[in-house]
């Protein structure tokens, strides 16, 4: 572990810890990626700005501001047309919506357990009646028939807006390339008692198959960043 | 663009990245290291994908050659149709599951490039794995066109065959990989590929070379080539596109003025 860094759960290792490889989980569990191996993040690029510039657009109370999406010259052509793309997505979805985005970080501790919870959950807005709403942002790229988020997601959600949105709580998922969505509306306090109540299971689950932590040579060894020191790859 | 944003410390390669990289260098580009959707339909995968599920299914829990579970699986999956059938069939009159001392299927290998740089980790799935008369027997499902006479010329086939390797080598097998052509209108698969250690070897250093170039590449120039270009996934937004079309993202540029602005 780095320090006193708390272990670190994430939506992706509470869906695939089951049939990760062991040593990749202990490590991504520890979030020790100081000295693993470096990875690009070239493929983020879209995905990041034009979840910040939608911040951006919506810094002060009111309608988003089309002119905060500048289009960034800095990428590639190809990036450069899905970002417009995205752009005018999102300002087709959310163009009419009055609110203030608010900033809710990467991570929320959960002290009972002993871990933190690491996702970006999306964009945080507070509309003009003071309802909470939950922009998730998919830029493209998913198989038709593919669910637009799923019961980790949610429960996801739940726990990271815990203090912002304790009493209600509304999860718009915008593909703002093919212009699909989906809406949920969980009733907030028992959703988020089950939220609780299902983290606590998997987080005991997770570090128990992590402290196995035998590595297994396989497709998990794709994007690994821990490959230095791997047994499955010491020949 | 740098190749240190572009990519990891630790280039993944996969079979399809690597036929990309071998078709258009900024087909790799574009779609694994800018994460790109799509913005050009390419032909379903439905079926494909079904066939390979549903033999999965088959061997897993018995035989492609009992003709009643075959129709058992199909029917409890609700796939029970001509075609399907039909692809079964086929590939029933090549298995080799009869005479194997063991078997896998679906099943991911991997294997590490360390030295001389640059290093890369190759993975691969297999559709299935069989091993029998000191053969380690590995199958890969196709249900598209033929393109090509023989699998050792296949771009695709040489990572599957890199990470093979070592599990042949640490049997004592030799390796044969084959490419099975499910589809009726294929009356002949390509001519399989037995790959012995200098082959491998050679393999090996391919890859190396590829990563190299990979490392070595600033400008990411597509082939620019009508007839590589008209199929690709990319082709309307594509910098260095031969045949620009439609773009089917339902929200884009109005012109390509736009796009090269």
């Amino acid at each position: 572990m780095d320090g006193e860094e708390l272990p670190q759960v994430t939506p992706s290792l509470l869906r695939r810890a089951d049939d990760l490889c062991r040593r990749r989980l202990a490590h991504e569990l520890r979030g020790g990626k100081r000295h693993a191996n470096r990875s690009s993040d070239m493929r983020f690029a879209v995905s990041n700005r034009i979840e910040a510039d939608a911040r951006l657009a919506q810094s002060t109370p009111g309608a988003p501001e089309p002119r905060a999406f500048v289009e960034p010259e800095e990428l590639p052509p190809e990036q450069r047309a899905l970002y417009r793309a995205a752009a005018r997505g999102y300002l087709a979805e959310f163009g009419a919506s009055p609110a203030r985005v608010v900033d809710l970080g990467w991570r929320t501790p959960l002290a009972a357990l002993g871990v933190e919870l690491v996702a970006t959950i999306g964009i945080a807005a507070e509309l003009d009646g003071g309802e909470r709403e939950l922009r998730k942002l998919i830029v493209g790229g998913r198989r038709g028939g593919r669910p637009m988020s799923d019961a980790v997601d949610e429960r996801v959600a739940l726990l990271r807006t815990e203090q912002w949105a304790p009493h209600n709580l509304r999860i718009v998922t915008v593909d703002v390339i093919e212009h699909r969505s989906s809406v949920t509306t969980p009733e907030v306090e028992p959703a988020r008692a089950e939220a609780h109540e299902w983290m606590s299971a998997r987080v005991a689950t997770l570090l128990e198959l992590a402290s196995d932590a035998r590595p297994r040579a396989g497709a998990d060894c794709q994007g690994c960043a821990f490959v230095s020191g791997c047994s499955a790859h010491s020949g | 663009m740098a190749a240190s944003r572009l990519l990891p410390d630790i280039v993944s390669v996969t079979p399809s990245a690597y036929e990309d990289f071998t078709r258009c260098p900024r087909l790799l580009y574009c779609g694994t290291l800018l994460g790109v959707p799509a913005s050009d339909p390419a032909p379903s995968s439905d079926h494909g994908l079904l066939v390979h599920d549903m033999l999965w299914k088959i061997h897993t829990s018995g035989s492609c050659h009992d003709d009643a579970h075959v129709a058992d699986v199909l029917a409890a999956h609700g796939f029970d149709t001509a075609s399907v059938r039909d692809s079964i069939a086929r590939h029933a009159r090549r298995c080799p599951s009869q005479a194997a001392q063991g078997h896998a299927h679906e099943h991911d290998f991997a294997r590490f490039h360390r030295a001389p740089a640059p290093m890369f980790m190759a993975t691969a799935r297999i559709d299935a794995v069989w091993v029998h008369d000191g053969l380690l027997d590995a199958r890969d499902y196709k249900t598209g066109r033929r393109f090509t006479e023989r699998v050792a010329d296949i771009a695709a086939a040489h990572v599957q065959a890199f990470t093979l390797g070592n599990a042949a080598r640490a049997r004592g097998l030799r390796l044969r990989l084959r490419y099975e052509y499910l589809q009726a209108e294929v009356d002949e698969d390509p001519e399989p590929w037995e790959v012995d250690d200098d082959t491998l070897a050679d393999v090996e250093e391919e890859l190396r070379a590829a990563v190299a170039r990979m490392w070595e590449g600033d400008d990411w120039r597509g082939v620019a080539d009508a007839d590589v270009c008209r199929t690709c996934r990319y082709r309307s937004i594509c910098r260095d596109s031969a045949a620009p079309g439609e773009p089917s993202w339902p929200v884009l540029m109005e012109s390509r003025d736009d796009l090269d602005r």
